[in-house]
Protein backbone atom coordinates (compact mmCIF):
# COMPACT_ATOMS: atom_id res chain seq x y z
CA UNK A 1 0.00 0.00 0.00
CA UNK A 2 1.52 3.38 -0.83
CA UNK A 3 1.55 6.00 2.06
CA UNK A 4 -2.13 7.18 2.56
CA UNK A 5 -0.73 11.09 3.01
CA UNK A 6 0.57 11.26 -0.86
CA UNK A 7 -3.26 11.88 -1.97
CA UNK A 8 -5.89 13.86 -0.57
CA UNK A 9 -8.21 10.78 -0.91
CA UNK A 10 -6.34 8.68 0.77
CA UNK A 11 -5.85 11.20 3.60
CA UNK A 12 -9.61 11.23 3.63
CA UNK A 13 -9.56 7.26 4.50
CA UNK A 14 -6.91 7.94 6.82
CA UNK A 15 -9.62 10.56 8.57
CA UNK A 16 -12.44 8.71 8.19
CA UNK A 17 -10.42 5.67 10.27
CA UNK A 18 -9.78 8.20 13.18
CA UNK A 19 -13.10 9.41 12.79
CA UNK A 20 -13.73 5.36 13.01
CA UNK A 21 -16.19 5.70 9.87
CA UNK A 22 -14.07 2.71 8.23
CA UNK A 23 -16.05 -0.57 7.73
CA UNK A 24 -13.86 -3.20 9.26
CA UNK A 25 -11.76 -4.56 6.26
CA UNK A 26 -10.95 -1.08 5.68
CA UNK A 27 -9.86 -0.50 9.39
CA UNK A 28 -7.95 -3.52 9.09
CA UNK A 29 -6.40 -2.25 6.02
CA UNK A 30 -5.19 1.33 7.45
CA UNK A 31 -4.10 -0.38 10.82
CA UNK A 32 -1.57 -2.70 8.62
CA UNK A 33 -0.31 0.22 7.09
CA UNK A 34 0.13 2.39 10.20
CA UNK A 35 2.10 -0.49 11.38
CA UNK A 36 5.23 0.43 8.63
CA UNK A 37 4.49 4.31 8.39
CA UNK A 38 5.96 6.79 10.72
CA UNK A 39 4.38 9.77 8.65
CA UNK A 40 0.69 8.29 9.30
CA UNK A 41 1.34 7.49 12.77
CA UNK A 42 2.45 10.56 13.28
CA UNK A 43 -0.88 12.40 11.54
CA UNK A 44 -3.03 9.89 12.95
CA UNK A 45 -1.56 10.62 16.19
CA UNK A 46 -1.95 14.71 15.44
CA UNK A 47 -5.90 14.07 14.22
CA UNK A 48 -6.62 11.74 17.94
CA UNK A 49 -5.08 14.56 19.83
CA UNK A 50 -7.10 17.39 17.61
CA UNK A 51 -10.42 15.12 18.78
CA UNK A 52 -9.55 14.68 22.33
CA UNK A 53 -9.00 18.39 22.89
CA UNK A 54 -12.52 19.03 20.72
CA UNK A 55 -14.42 16.55 23.16
CA UNK A 56 -12.98 19.26 26.43
CA UNK A 57 -15.50 20.84 24.52
CA UNK A 58 -18.98 20.52 26.08
CA UNK A 59 -21.65 22.40 25.63
CA UNK A 60 -23.96 24.09 28.84
CA UNK A 61 -27.33 22.14 30.10
CA UNK A 62 -30.16 23.33 27.75
CA UNK A 63 -32.52 26.08 29.96
CA UNK A 64 -35.10 24.24 32.13
CA UNK A 65 -37.71 26.94 30.92
CA UNK A 66 -36.49 26.47 27.07
CA UNK A 67 -39.88 24.41 26.19
CA UNK A 68 -42.45 26.62 28.16
CA UNK A 69 -40.90 29.61 26.17
CA UNK A 70 -40.95 28.09 22.60
CA UNK A 71 -44.62 26.95 23.56
CA UNK A 72 -45.44 30.11 24.97
CA UNK A 73 -44.24 31.97 21.53
CA UNK A 74 -46.96 29.15 19.77
CA UNK A 75 -49.91 30.04 22.12
CA UNK A 76 -48.99 33.67 21.89
CA UNK A 77 -48.98 33.42 17.65
CA UNK A 78 -52.07 31.08 17.57
CA UNK A 79 -53.74 33.34 19.79
CA UNK A 80 -53.38 36.35 18.01
CA UNK A 81 -55.05 34.52 15.09
CA UNK A 82 -51.55 34.81 13.39
CA UNK A 83 -51.18 35.95 9.62
CA UNK A 84 -50.05 32.00 9.18
CA UNK A 85 -53.45 31.34 9.87
CA UNK A 86 -54.72 32.15 6.57
CA UNK A 87 -52.42 29.32 5.04
CA UNK A 88 -53.83 26.39 7.35
CA UNK A 89 -57.64 25.50 6.05
CA UNK A 90 -57.82 22.71 8.95
CA UNK A 91 -56.36 25.35 11.69
CA UNK A 92 -59.65 26.33 13.23
CA UNK A 93 -59.32 27.10 17.00
CA UNK A 94 -56.15 25.52 18.22
CA UNK A 95 -53.51 23.70 16.99
CA UNK A 96 -54.17 20.50 17.95
CA UNK A 97 -57.75 20.09 17.60
CA UNK A 98 -59.01 19.45 14.15
CA UNK A 99 -57.46 16.00 14.59
CA UNK A 100 -58.98 15.21 18.21
CA UNK A 101 -62.46 15.81 16.60
CA UNK A 102 -61.47 14.05 13.70
CA UNK A 103 -60.44 10.78 15.85
CA UNK A 104 -63.95 11.37 17.99
CA UNK A 105 -64.81 12.46 21.38
CA UNK A 106 -64.02 9.71 23.77
CA UNK A 107 -59.76 9.94 22.19
CA UNK A 108 -60.12 13.69 22.10
CA UNK A 109 -60.90 14.25 25.83
CA UNK A 110 -58.89 11.71 26.38
CA UNK A 111 -56.03 13.21 24.69
CA UNK A 112 -57.22 16.40 25.99
CA UNK A 113 -56.50 15.53 29.77
CA UNK A 114 -53.43 14.01 28.89
CA UNK A 115 -51.85 17.54 26.81
CA UNK A 116 -53.70 19.29 29.70
CA UNK A 117 -51.28 17.14 32.18
CA UNK A 118 -48.45 18.18 29.84
CA UNK A 119 -48.91 21.44 29.95
CA UNK A 120 -48.80 21.79 33.58
CA UNK A 121 -46.10 20.12 34.32
CA UNK A 122 -44.19 21.33 31.17
CA UNK A 123 -45.11 24.89 32.46
CA UNK A 124 -45.30 24.84 36.20
CA UNK A 125 -45.36 28.68 36.57
CA UNK A 126 -48.57 29.22 34.03
CA UNK A 127 -52.21 29.42 35.36
CA UNK A 128 -54.89 28.42 33.18
CA UNK A 129 -55.58 32.55 33.27
CA UNK A 130 -52.47 33.41 31.92
CA UNK A 131 -54.01 33.61 28.31
CA UNK A 132 -53.97 37.37 28.15
CA UNK A 133 -50.64 37.33 29.67
CA UNK A 134 -49.34 35.61 26.43
CA UNK A 135 -51.27 38.07 23.87
CA UNK A 136 -49.27 40.65 25.70
CA UNK A 137 -45.86 38.75 25.37
CA UNK A 138 -46.56 38.55 21.67
CA UNK A 139 -42.85 39.68 20.56
CA UNK A 140 -43.14 39.18 16.38
CA UNK A 141 -44.04 42.07 14.02
CA UNK A 142 -46.44 41.06 11.49
CA UNK A 143 -44.00 42.51 8.13
CA UNK A 144 -41.14 40.18 10.00
CA UNK A 145 -43.38 37.10 10.18
CA UNK A 146 -44.18 37.25 7.08
CA UNK A 147 -40.43 37.75 5.99
CA UNK A 148 -39.37 34.66 8.26
CA UNK A 149 -41.70 32.81 6.58
CA UNK A 150 -41.40 33.38 2.84
CA UNK A 151 -37.71 32.64 3.95
CA UNK A 152 -38.50 29.22 5.71
CA UNK A 153 -40.60 28.55 2.65
CA UNK A 154 -37.52 29.44 0.35
CA UNK A 155 -35.32 26.93 2.54
CA UNK A 156 -38.14 24.21 2.42
CA UNK A 157 -38.29 24.13 -1.79
CA UNK A 158 -34.81 25.07 -2.24
CA UNK A 159 -34.13 22.15 0.16
CA UNK A 160 -36.53 20.49 -1.52
CA UNK A 161 -34.77 21.09 -5.51
CA UNK A 162 -31.30 20.41 -4.07
CA UNK A 163 -32.30 17.10 -2.72
CA UNK A 164 -34.02 16.02 -6.19
CA UNK A 165 -31.71 17.29 -7.89
CA UNK A 166 -29.34 15.33 -5.78
CA UNK A 167 -31.05 11.79 -6.09
CA UNK A 168 -31.08 12.34 -9.77
CA UNK A 169 -27.43 12.77 -9.42
CA UNK A 170 -26.98 9.78 -8.09
CA UNK A 171 -28.89 7.83 -10.25
CA UNK A 172 -26.47 9.16 -12.99
CA UNK B 1 -47.39 6.75 6.76
CA UNK B 2 -43.75 6.27 6.50
CA UNK B 3 -44.51 4.84 2.88
CA UNK B 4 -45.33 8.45 1.94
CA UNK B 5 -41.89 9.45 3.00
CA UNK B 6 -40.18 10.24 -0.45
CA UNK B 7 -37.53 7.92 -2.18
CA UNK B 8 -35.03 10.73 -2.41
CA UNK B 9 -33.86 9.89 1.05
CA UNK B 10 -33.08 6.51 -0.05
CA UNK B 11 -34.68 3.31 0.87
CA UNK B 12 -33.36 2.74 3.93
CA UNK B 13 -33.47 6.55 5.61
CA UNK B 14 -36.97 6.43 4.26
CA UNK B 15 -37.88 3.55 6.70
CA UNK B 16 -35.59 4.50 9.71
CA UNK B 17 -36.63 8.05 9.49
CA UNK B 18 -39.23 7.85 12.27
CA UNK B 19 -38.90 11.68 12.63
CA UNK B 20 -40.68 12.15 9.16
CA UNK B 21 -43.32 10.18 10.12
CA UNK B 22 -43.78 12.52 13.41
CA UNK B 23 -43.77 15.66 11.07
CA UNK B 24 -46.56 14.61 9.26
CA UNK B 25 -48.54 13.77 12.19
CA UNK B 26 -48.01 17.13 13.67
CA UNK B 27 -49.17 18.50 9.92
CA UNK B 28 -52.31 16.37 10.37
CA UNK B 29 -52.66 18.49 13.97
CA UNK B 30 -50.96 16.25 16.37
CA UNK B 31 -49.01 18.93 18.72
CA UNK B 32 -47.80 15.53 20.95
CA UNK B 33 -45.67 14.55 18.17
CA UNK B 34 -44.39 18.22 17.50
CA UNK B 35 -43.58 17.66 21.29
CA UNK B 36 -41.61 14.39 20.81
CA UNK B 37 -39.46 15.68 17.86
CA UNK B 38 -38.97 18.84 20.53
CA UNK B 39 -37.35 16.82 23.36
CA UNK B 40 -35.48 14.16 20.51
CA UNK B 41 -33.79 17.41 18.88
CA UNK B 42 -33.47 20.08 20.85
CA UNK B 43 -30.00 19.52 23.13
CA UNK B 44 -28.35 18.30 19.88
CA UNK B 45 -29.46 21.62 17.40
CA UNK B 46 -29.36 24.12 21.24
CA UNK B 47 -25.20 22.42 21.19
CA UNK B 48 -24.90 23.01 17.71
CA UNK B 49 -26.17 26.31 17.61
CA UNK B 50 -24.09 26.98 20.61
CA UNK B 51 -20.70 25.93 19.26
CA UNK B 52 -21.52 28.13 15.85
CA UNK B 53 -21.86 31.41 17.81
CA UNK B 54 -20.65 30.67 20.97
CA UNK B 55 -23.00 32.00 23.25
CA UNK B 56 -25.57 30.26 25.10
CA UNK B 57 -28.19 33.12 24.71
CA UNK B 58 -27.86 33.65 21.79
CA UNK B 59 -28.29 30.20 20.49
CA UNK B 60 -31.24 29.27 22.42
CA UNK B 61 -33.00 32.10 21.15
CA UNK B 62 -31.93 30.85 17.41
CA UNK B 63 -33.24 27.14 18.48
CA UNK B 64 -36.48 28.72 19.43
CA UNK B 65 -36.68 30.51 16.10
CA UNK B 66 -35.75 26.82 13.98
CA UNK B 67 -38.43 25.24 16.16
CA UNK B 68 -40.63 27.71 15.47
CA UNK B 69 -40.11 27.72 11.99
CA UNK B 70 -40.50 23.58 11.87
CA UNK B 71 -43.49 24.28 13.44
CA UNK B 72 -44.97 27.13 11.34
CA UNK B 73 -43.80 25.30 8.04
CA UNK B 74 -45.77 21.89 9.29
CA UNK B 75 -48.29 22.56 6.62
CA UNK B 76 -46.44 22.79 3.92
CA UNK B 77 -44.02 20.17 5.03
CA UNK B 78 -43.13 17.20 2.66
CA UNK B 79 -40.69 14.15 3.99
CA UNK B 80 -38.27 15.18 0.84
CA UNK B 81 -34.91 14.02 3.13
CA UNK B 82 -34.41 13.15 6.57
CA UNK B 83 -36.11 15.49 9.02
CA UNK B 84 -32.67 16.08 10.92
CA UNK B 85 -31.42 17.21 7.58
CA UNK B 86 -34.30 20.15 7.12
CA UNK B 87 -33.80 21.20 10.80
CA UNK B 88 -30.40 21.39 10.95
CA UNK B 89 -30.60 23.11 7.67
CA UNK B 90 -32.66 25.59 9.31
CA UNK B 91 -30.58 25.91 11.87
CA UNK B 92 -27.40 26.63 9.87
CA UNK B 93 -29.04 29.33 7.88
CA UNK B 94 -29.97 31.25 11.15
CA UNK B 95 -26.57 30.90 12.99
CA UNK B 96 -24.82 32.09 9.76
CA UNK B 97 -27.37 34.98 9.67
CA UNK B 98 -27.04 35.71 13.32
CA UNK B 99 -23.01 35.60 12.43
CA UNK B 100 -23.22 37.94 9.55
CA UNK B 101 -25.62 40.06 11.90
CA UNK B 102 -22.74 40.95 14.39
CA UNK B 103 -24.25 38.36 17.06
CA UNK B 104 -20.85 37.05 16.95
CA UNK B 105 -19.82 40.34 18.67
CA UNK B 106 -21.44 39.29 21.54
CA UNK B 107 -19.82 35.72 21.13
CA UNK B 108 -16.21 37.36 21.42
CA UNK B 109 -17.14 38.46 24.71
CA UNK B 110 -18.13 35.01 26.16
CA UNK B 111 -14.84 33.83 25.08
CA UNK B 112 -13.29 35.78 27.84
CA UNK B 113 -15.65 34.56 30.12
CA UNK B 114 -16.80 31.31 29.82
CA UNK B 115 -16.95 29.57 33.57
CA UNK B 116 -20.25 28.79 33.32
CA UNK B 117 -19.98 26.57 30.66
CA UNK B 118 -17.00 24.23 32.30
CA UNK B 119 -18.99 21.40 32.75
CA UNK B 120 -19.77 20.72 35.90
CA UNK B 121 -18.47 17.14 36.55
CA UNK B 122 -15.60 19.09 35.76
CA UNK B 123 -16.45 20.66 38.83
CA UNK B 124 -18.20 19.09 41.37
CA UNK B 125 -16.81 15.63 40.83
CA UNK B 126 -13.19 15.84 39.80
CA UNK B 127 -13.12 18.72 42.05
CA UNK B 128 -9.71 20.36 40.04
CA UNK B 129 -7.21 22.42 41.90
CA UNK B 130 -7.12 26.07 40.95
CA UNK B 131 -4.40 25.16 38.27
CA UNK B 132 -5.94 22.72 36.35
CA UNK B 133 -8.98 24.80 36.57
CA UNK B 134 -6.98 27.90 35.07
CA UNK B 135 -5.44 25.23 32.45
CA UNK B 136 -8.47 23.62 31.77
CA UNK B 137 -9.84 27.11 30.80
CA UNK B 138 -6.67 27.94 28.50
CA UNK B 139 -7.23 25.05 26.51
CA UNK B 140 -10.74 25.59 26.30
CA UNK B 141 -10.42 29.08 25.27
CA UNK B 142 -8.31 27.94 22.57
CA UNK B 143 -10.43 25.26 20.88
CA UNK B 144 -12.86 27.80 20.92
CA UNK B 145 -11.28 30.51 19.65
CA UNK B 146 -9.67 28.34 16.81
CA UNK B 147 -13.37 26.91 16.01
CA UNK B 148 -14.43 30.71 16.45
CA UNK B 149 -11.64 31.65 13.31
CA UNK B 150 -12.75 28.51 10.62
CA UNK B 151 -14.56 30.18 8.16
CA UNK B 152 -18.28 29.73 8.63
CA UNK B 153 -19.01 27.03 6.25
CA UNK B 154 -15.82 24.71 7.69
CA UNK B 155 -16.91 25.42 10.93
CA UNK B 156 -20.77 24.12 10.66
CA UNK B 157 -19.00 21.26 8.55
CA UNK B 158 -16.72 20.52 11.87
CA UNK B 159 -19.34 20.59 14.31
CA UNK B 160 -22.03 18.89 12.52
CA UNK B 161 -18.83 15.80 11.68
CA UNK B 162 -17.87 15.70 14.86
CA UNK B 163 -20.18 16.64 17.60
CA UNK B 164 -23.19 15.62 15.95
CA UNK B 165 -21.66 12.62 14.21
CA UNK B 166 -23.58 13.10 10.54
CA UNK B 167 -22.42 11.34 7.72
CA UNK B 168 -20.69 13.93 4.65
CA UNK B 169 -24.20 13.13 2.49
CA UNK B 170 -26.39 14.39 5.02
CA UNK B 171 -23.67 17.69 6.16
CA UNK B 172 -23.52 18.06 2.26
CA UNK B 173 -27.51 18.30 2.20
CA UNK B 174 -27.69 20.96 5.10
CA UNK B 175 -25.00 22.97 3.53
CA UNK B 176 -26.48 22.80 -0.03
CA UNK B 177 -23.39 20.86 -1.44
CA UNK B 178 -21.89 18.46 -3.08
CA UNK B 179 -19.96 15.33 -1.01
CA UNK B 180 -16.60 16.17 -2.13
CA UNK B 181 -17.16 19.64 -1.46
CA UNK B 182 -17.93 18.75 2.16
CA UNK B 183 -14.47 16.18 2.15
CA UNK B 184 -12.65 19.22 1.10
CA UNK B 185 -14.03 21.75 3.48
CA UNK B 186 -13.63 18.91 6.60
CA UNK B 187 -9.94 18.44 5.45
CA UNK B 188 -8.69 21.57 5.79
CA UNK B 189 -11.08 22.75 8.58
CA UNK B 190 -9.34 19.59 10.91
CA UNK B 191 -5.95 20.77 8.31
CA UNK B 192 -6.30 24.22 10.37
CA UNK B 193 -7.21 23.19 14.07
CA UNK B 194 -4.04 20.54 14.11
CA UNK B 195 -1.64 22.90 13.15
CA UNK B 196 -3.78 25.62 15.89
CA UNK B 197 -3.77 22.80 18.71
CA UNK B 198 -1.12 20.91 18.01
CA UNK B 199 0.39 22.04 21.19
CA UNK B 200 -2.48 20.90 23.17
CA UNK B 201 -1.28 17.15 23.13
ZN1 LIG C 1 1.80 6.32 5.25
Amino acid sequence: MNCLLETREETQVLLDYCARALSAPGAALVEAHLQSCPRCQEFAAAQKNLSEALDLWQAPEVSLDFNRRLYQRIDAEAAQGSWWKSLLPQFERGPFQPTLWRRGLPVAVAACLLVTVGIVLERPGKSPNSAPKDMAQIESIQPEQVEQALDTMDLLSEFSHHVRTEGQESKL
Amino acid sequence: MVERVKDDMGGAAAALDFDAELMLRVKEGDGASFGVLLEKHRSSVIHFLYRMVQNHAVAEELAQEAFLRVYRSRVTYEPTAKFTTWLFRIATHLALNALRDGKNERSQERLDDDSSDMPVRQVSDLRPSVEQSMVYQAKLAEIRSAIAALPEKQRAAVLMHKYEEMEYSQIAKVLGCSESAVKSLLFRAYETLRARLAHMA
